[in-house]
C-alpha cells in the first residue's frame, strides 16, 4: 500500500513540474531559514546548561553598583569574598569556584621570543574543573593544578600557537617574568558557554605574588567572578538573604546591591556587564522570540502555498480522486495517500534544505560570529530534523488531505470539481496573510534600514573618517610608577610618543584622552560640585578628558562658550554638554559658573551640543570634558589616502616606545560599527527574510494565476472571440488578485507600526515613523504582486482562442 | 440480492420538487443480467448510482443482501460496495496516472490483500483478458476498446457478486462493443455474476434476462 501512494506520489510531483518548482523552492528556502533560527534559539536556550547540575551553580553575587536611577548601572564584578558565605549559609552543597578574569587590554604572551596579546586569559581557582564541565584531549587536570605554574589551554588556541594541539602539550608560555608549561589541552569552549575564556591559569599561580595577594584580599576588589553550588532542594532566596548581610556587615556601602540566579539564566541577564570579561555576550530573550517569531513566519508562507497550490491541484484531480473512492478507497486510504504525498514531499524539501544548510553554515557562522555545528550524528539535529518534518506535514498535509478525503465520487460522476463554492474563500484568505506577512518584513526592513543609518550618520555628530585608536598599554610600561602618577610628567612623556609620529607627514593630526569617544564608559558618581547642587543629589558624571585638539579632530559642536585654550590656562576648567546642564539644573548663565571635580575646582568655560558617546541604545547621560588627568587613549588622523604609510608610521612609534607588547589598534569607523553589531546583524537578516517572504509570497501568486487562468481558459476564449483586447482581459484577470493584495497590505499596517514602534523602542535615538515609509513599503509590494500576477495573465491573454475553444 | 421498494429521489428549486426517480419497486435476483433502457434523462445513471451506493435516495428502503442500505453508516456501506460492487463506466474512467496494471491492482489493495495472493490474481485476469502485452502501459496509450476492457479487467478483479456497467459500450464501435456484451454473458453464464447495465441499444439489451424501461423516473 505504502508503495503504491508513494508511487503515485512521486509521478505527481514528477507530472506537474510548475507547482513542484514552486512549492520546492519556497519550502526549502524557509526551511533553510528556519533550520538556521532553531538551531540559533536552541543554542541560546541551552547556555551553560551542560554542566552538570547547571541549575544548582549561582553565579551570584551579581553585584550591581545602584545608581539614583533606577537602573541598575555597569559593572557587577563578583567578590572574591564570597567564600565566608559558604561558612553560614546552609545548603551550599559542593562549596565554590573563582575565575578572575585578564582582559582589560590583553595578556602578553612571549612564545619563543614572540609576542602575542592574548584577551581570553583567566585564572582558576582549585574547584573549577570539578564545578564546570570541560573535555579534555591531552594531559591532565591534577598535573595543572599540581604546580601552579601551569597553563590549560583550548585546541584552537594550541593549534594557533604552536601549529598542534598535541605538540603544544609540555610547551612553555612566558608570562610577564613567570614561565608556565602547558599541562592540558581542553577541547574548545561550546557554542552555548557563557565562559569563552581559552587560556587558564590556576589561582595560585596569581595570588602566589604578595603584592596580588594583599590587594585582592579585601572587600573593595570586585574583578572575580564567583560560583557557588548550592545543594538541589536549597533556597535560593535564603542565600541571596545571607549573601546580603554578609556583605552589608563587611561593606557599608548603599550604593551597591548584590542578588544571586542560576546560571542557566545568567546568559539573558544583560545587567552582568561580566560578559566582556569571559568572552561572551549576554543573549537578549526579546530577539530570540522574535526571529522563533519570524521563522515560524517564514514557514507558514511557505506552507500557504503548497496547501494552495495543493488544493488548487486537486480539481485537475477530481477524477483520480473520484475513481479511487468507487473502486473501493475509503476516506481513511485517501487521507493517507495524500498524506503520504505531502511527507514525500516534505522530505525532499528538507533533505534539500539541510544540504543547503550545511553548505552555507560558515556564512551564517560569520554572521553571528558563533560556532554551530550541523552534523547528523547529532541527536539534537536528528531531533530538530524530524520536528520541522512533522510541523511541516501538518501544516501542509492535513487541510489538503482532509478535503480530498470528504469528497464525494457522486460529484465526480455529475462532472463537478472537488472546489465549488466552500474553498475560494480560505484560498483568498491565505493569500491575503501571506501579504500581510510579506508587507510586515519589508516594514520591518525599511525602518532597521533607515535607523541604522540615522544611527551611522546623523545621531553622533562627530568625524569618526580616518581615524586610528589605540590604547597606551598600563601594566606592561612602568612608567607610570617611575612618574610616581604625576600628571604633568606623564603628559610630558606622551607628547613625546605623540610628536614622534606627527614627525611624518601621514600623520595628520594626534590627540589624547581618557577613553574612546565611541564609548566613553569611565564615570564617577561622587565629587561632583556646582552651585546650587542639593546636598544629596550625585548623579552619574560620564568623565571625558581631552587634549584642546580634539574638538578640531571630531568636529565637536559648542552650543555655547568656548573650547580649551591649547595652554595651561584652562587646567581647572570645565566643558559640559547640554544633558548635564539640564540634569544638574545649572541656571543661566551657564559660562562662568563654579564647577568642581573632588576639589579641583575651576569654571564652565563651554557647553557641547550632546554627542552619542556611547551606543544609541543608552540615552546620552550627562557628561563632564575636562584636560588635567591621565589619558592614554590616542588618537591619530591619518592624511588623505596614506593609511598604509601612517600604520607603518604609528607602528614604528610604538615599537620604540612599547617594545614588549603587540601593537594593536582599531579604526573608529570599525569601532563605531561594533557598537552596533548586533543591530547590524539583525537588520541584514531581517532583510533577508523579508526579500524570502515577498519573494515565496510572488511565487505563489504566480501559481494561483496560472490555476486560474489555466480554469478560465474558455471564458477568455469566448471574450477574444468576441473582440476583448488582451489589455482587458490581463486587467480582467489581475484584478481578482491586486483586490487580495490590497487587502493585505491594510491590514498589514497597524500590525507593522505596533512592530516597528516596539522595536525602535530599544534605542533612545531613533527615526520618526513616518507614513510615506509604509506607502512606500505598500506601493512595493503591489509593484511586485502586479508584475507577477501580469506574467501569468498576459500570457494567458495572448493565447490563441480558436485552440483554447476547440479543445473544450 | 437487490429489492427496491417505493424509491425515490427528487430535487427541489424553489418550492418545486423535480422527481429523478419516482416510487421504484424492483427486485433483482442473484445471477441475473438485467438491462435498464429508456430515454437520455430518464433517470437510469440515477438509478444505477443508488443501487451501487454511490447516492442516495430521498424515501424508500433498499435491501441489498440483507442489509438495510439507507440505514447503515457511511463506513459500512463503503465496506458492502468494496467487496460486492464493480463498476463500469461509459467513460472507462481509468486512472491516468496509474499503468494497466497498476489500474487493475488498485481494488485489491484498498481490500488490504497481501501481495502475493494480489499479484496472482492480476496476473490471472490480465491473462484472461489478453493484455500482458500492454500491462505497461498508461491509458492514454490504449485505444477505447482495450481501455474498457481494462475498465472490466478492474471492475472483476476483486470478485464482485455485482457489475453495474453505465453504457459501457457508449463509446466503442460495434464489433468492440459486441466482445464486450459476450464477455457479459460468459461473465454472467459461467460464473454467475449479476450484472446491470444500462444501454440504449436492444441488441445489447438482448444480451441480458430481463429489461427495465425507464421513463422520466418511472418504471414502465
Ligand atoms: N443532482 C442532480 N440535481 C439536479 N438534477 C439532476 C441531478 N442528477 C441528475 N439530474 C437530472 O436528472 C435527470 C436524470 O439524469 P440521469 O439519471 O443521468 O439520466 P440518464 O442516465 O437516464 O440519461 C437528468 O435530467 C439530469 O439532468
Ligand atoms: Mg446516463
Amino acid at each position: 500500500m505504502w508503495r503504491h501512494y508513494i508511487k503515485t506520489a512521486w509521478r505527481n510531483i514528477t507530472r506537474n513540474r510548475a507547482t513542484t518548482l514552486i512549492n520546492l523552492f519556497g519550502l526549502s528556502v524557509a526551511l533553510v531559514a528556519f533550520i538556521f533560527i532553531a538551531l540559533w534559539v536552541q543554542n541560546e536556550l541551552s547556555f551553560d546548561s551542560y554542566h552538570k547540575d547547571a541549575k544548582d551553580i549561582l553565579p551570584p553575587a551579581n553585584v550591581f553598583l545602584k545608581q539614583s536611577d533606577e537602573q541598575p548601572m555597569n559593572g557587577n564584578k563578583l567578590l572574591y569574598h564570597w567564600e565566608n558565605l559558604l561558612n553560614k549559609a546552609p545548603g551550599i552543597e559542593d562549596g565554590a569556584t573563582r575565575i578572575l578574569p585578564q582582559n582589560f587590554s590583553g595578556t602578553v604572551l612571549n612564545i619563543h621570543n614572540q609576542l602575542f596579546a592574548e584577551k581570553s586569559c583567566a585564572y582558576v581557582d582549585d574547584n573549577w574543573f570539578n564545578m564546570f564541565h570541560y573535555d579534555l584531549l591531552y594531559g591532565d587536570i591534577k598535573s595543572f593544578y599540581a604546580n601552579p605554574f601551569s597553563i590549560a589551554l583550548t585546541e584552537s588556541k594550541a593549534k594557533k600557537y604552536f601549529g598542534d594541539d598535541k605538540k603544544a602539550l609540555g610547551q612553555f608560555i612566558k608570562i610577564d617574568s613567570n614561565t608556565y608549561q602547558i599541562k592540558a589541552i581542553l577541547k574548545d569552549n561550546p557554542a552555548n558557554s557563557s565562559f569563552q575564556s581559552d587560556i587558564l591559569i590556576p589561582l595560585s599561580a596569581y595570588l602566589s605574588n604578595p603584592s596580588n595577594y594583599k590587594n585582592d584580599y579585601g572587600w573593595n576588589n570586585f574583578n572575580y567572578l564567583t560560583f557557588i553550588k548550592i545543594s538541589p532542594n536549597a533556597n535560593p532566596a535564603n542565600i541571596e538573604r545571607a549573601a546580603k548581610n554578609i556583605f552589608a556587615q563587611n561593606k557599608k556601602d548603599s550604593t551597591i546591591t548584590l542578588s544571586i540566579e542560576p546560571l542557566t539564566q545568567w546568559h539573558f541577564d544583560n545587567r552582568s556587564s561580566i560578559s566582556s570579561m569571559i568572552g561572551t555576550r549576554h543573549g537578549n530573550r526579546s530577539s530570540l522570540y522574535i526571529f522563533s517569531i519570524l521563522g515560524f513566519l517564514l514557514l507558514f508562507i511557505a506552507s500557504i502555498n503548497y496547501v494552495n497550490l495543493t488544493v488548487a491541484r486537486t480539481n485537475a484531480r477530481t477524477k483520480e480522486i473520484g475513481i479511487r473512492k468507487i473502486i473501493g478507497g475509503s476516506r481513511m486510504q485517501l487521507f493517507m495517500q495524500f498524506l503520504a504525498e505531502s511527507l514525500l514531499f516534505c522530505s525532499i524539501v528538507l533533505a534539500i534544505s539541510f544540504i543547503v544548510a550545511r553548505l552555507a553554515l560558515p556564512i551564517f557562522n560569520n554572521v553571528t560570529e558563533r560556532q554551530f555545528t550541523l552534523s547528523l550524528s547529532s541527536l539534537v539535529v536528528w531531533k530538530t530534523l524530524l520536528g520541522t518534518l512533522v510541523l511541516l506535514v501538518l501544516l501542509n498535509g492535513i487541510y489538503p488531505a482532509l478535503i480530498i478525503a470528504g469528497f464525494n465520487p457522486i460529484n465526480f460522476l455529475q462532472g463537478k470539481s472537488i472546489l465549488k463554492f466552500k474553498n475560494v474563500f480560505l484560498r483568498k484568505s491565505l493569500v491575503v496573510v501571506q501579504f500581510v506577512i510579506a508587507m510586515v518584513f519589508i516594514v520591518g526592513a525599511l525602518v532597521i534600514t533607515l535607523q541604522i543609518r540615522y544611527i551611522q550618520r546623523s545621531g553622533t555628530s562627530y568625524n569618526r573618517g580616518q581615524v586610528v585608536s589605540f590604547q597606551f598599554p598600563f601594566q606592561t610600561l612602568k612608567q607610570y610608577n617611575y612618574f610616581n602618577f604625576d600628571k604633568d610628567k606623564i603628559s610630558a612623556y606622551m607628547q613625546v610618543i605623540k610628536n614622534d609620529m606627527l614627525k611624518n607627514n601621514s600623520v595628520q593630526d594626534v590627540e589624547l584622552a581618557n577613553a574612546s569617544i565611541d564609548n566613553i564608559n569611565s564615570w564617577s558618581s561622587g565629587g561632583w560640585d556646582w552651585k546650587g547642587r542639593a546636598k544629596d543629589f550625585n548623579p552619574q558624571v560620564a568623565r571625558f578628558v581631552v587634549d584642546a585638539g580634539t574638538k578640531d579632530m571630531f568636529n565637536i559642536q559648542l552650543k555655547e562658550g568656548r573650547w580649551f585654550r591649547n595652554d595651561n590656562s584652562d587646567k581647572h576648567n570645565y566643558i559640559l554638554n547640554e544633558t548635564a546642564v539640564k540634569v544638574f539644573g545649572i541656571k543661566e548663565p551657564v559660562i562662568g559658573q563654579y564647577f568642581s571635580r573632588s576639589g579641583d575646582t575651576g569654571q564652565i568655560i563651554g557647553v557641547t551640543k550632546d554627542f552619542a558617546f556611547k551606543s544609541m541604545h543608552e540615552k546620552i547621560t550627562p557628561m563632564a570634558i575636562y584636560t588635567h588627568e591621565i589619558k592614554a587613549t590616542f588618537f591619530v588622523k591619518i592624511a588623505a589616502g596614506k593609511i598604509p604609510e601612517a600604520m607603518k608610521t604609528i607602528e614604528a612609534t610604538w615599537k620604540k616606545f612599547v617594545p614588549d607588547a603587540p601593537f594593536e589598534y582599531q579604526f573608529m569607523n570599525q569601532a563605531f560599527d561594533n557598537l552596533y553589531k548586533d543591530d547590524l546583524t539583525v537588520s541584514k537578516l531581517v532583510l533577508l527574510f523579508s526579500c524570502i517572504s515577498i519573494i515565496i509570497s510572488a511565487l505563489g501568486l504566480l501559481g494561483l494565476a496560472a490555476f486560474v487562468a489555466e480554469q478560465r481558459t474558455k471564458e477568455i476564449g469566448i471574450r477574444k472571440v468576441f473582440g476583448a483586447s488582451v489589455r482587458g482581459i490581463t486587467l480582467l484577470l489581475s484584478k481578482d488578485f491586486v483586490k487580495l493584495v490590497i487587502i493585505g497590505i491594510v491590514i498589514a499596517m497597524p500590525v507593522a507600526w505596533w512592530a516597528a514602534n516596539k522595536w525602535l523602542n530599544n534605542f533612545a535615538y531613533k527615526i520618526h515613523l513616518s507614513w510615506w515609509i509604509f506607502l512606500l513599503a505598500g506601493i512595493l509590494v503591489l509593484l511586485i504582486a502586479f508584475l507577477t500576477i501580469s506574467f501569468q495573465t498576459i500570457r494567458a491573454a495572448r493565447a490563441n482562442p480558436v485552440k483554447s475553444l476547440k479543445t473544450e | 440480492m437487490i429489492q427496491l421498494q417505493h424509491v425515490s429521489k427528487w430535487v427541489t428549486t424553489g418550492n418545486v420538487r423535480t422527481f429523478l426517480l419516482k416510487d421504484i419497486n424492483l427486485e433483482i435476483k442473484q445471477g441475473e443480467f438485467v438491462s435498464i433502457m429508456g430515454p437520455s434523462g430518464s433517470g437510469k445513471s440515477t438509478l444505477l448510482n443508488v443501487i451501487g451506493m454511490l447516492d442516495d435516495a430521498d424515501e424508500g428502503v433498499y435491501t441489498f443482501m440483507e442489509d438495510d442500505v439507507f440505514k447503515l453508516k457511511e463506513k459500512q456501506r463503503g465496506e458492502l460496495h468494496k467487496h460486492h460492487i464493480g463498476f463500469v463506466f461509459q467513460a472507462y474512467h481509468l486512472i491516468d496516472e496509474l499503468t494497466v496494471y497498476e489500474n487493475i491492482e488498485t481494488p485489491l489493495l484498498y481490500q488490504s490483500i497481501k501481495t502475493s495472493e494480489r499479484q496472482a490474481i492480476v496476473a490471472d485476469i490480465i491473462d484472461r483478458f489478453n493484455i500482458v502485452g500492454k500491462k505497461d502501459l498508461f491509458p492514454p496509450q490504449l485505444s477505447g476498446g482495450q481501455q474498457q476492457l481494462v475498465g472490466i479487467a478492474r471492475a472483476l478483479v476483486a470478485k464482485p457478486k455485482l457489475i453495474l456497467a453505465d453504457e459501457p459500450t457508449g463509446n466503442l464501435n460495434s464489433k468492440q462493443g459486441e466482445e464486450i456484451m459476450q464477455l457479459f454473458k460468459q461473465l454472467n453464464e459461467e460464473e454467475g455474476v449479476t450484472i446491470v447495465q444500462v444501454t440504449h441499444s436492444e441488441k445489447n439489451a438482448a444480451y441480458g434476462t430481463r429489461i427495465i424501461n425507464l421513463l422520466d423516473g418511472r418504471i414502465v
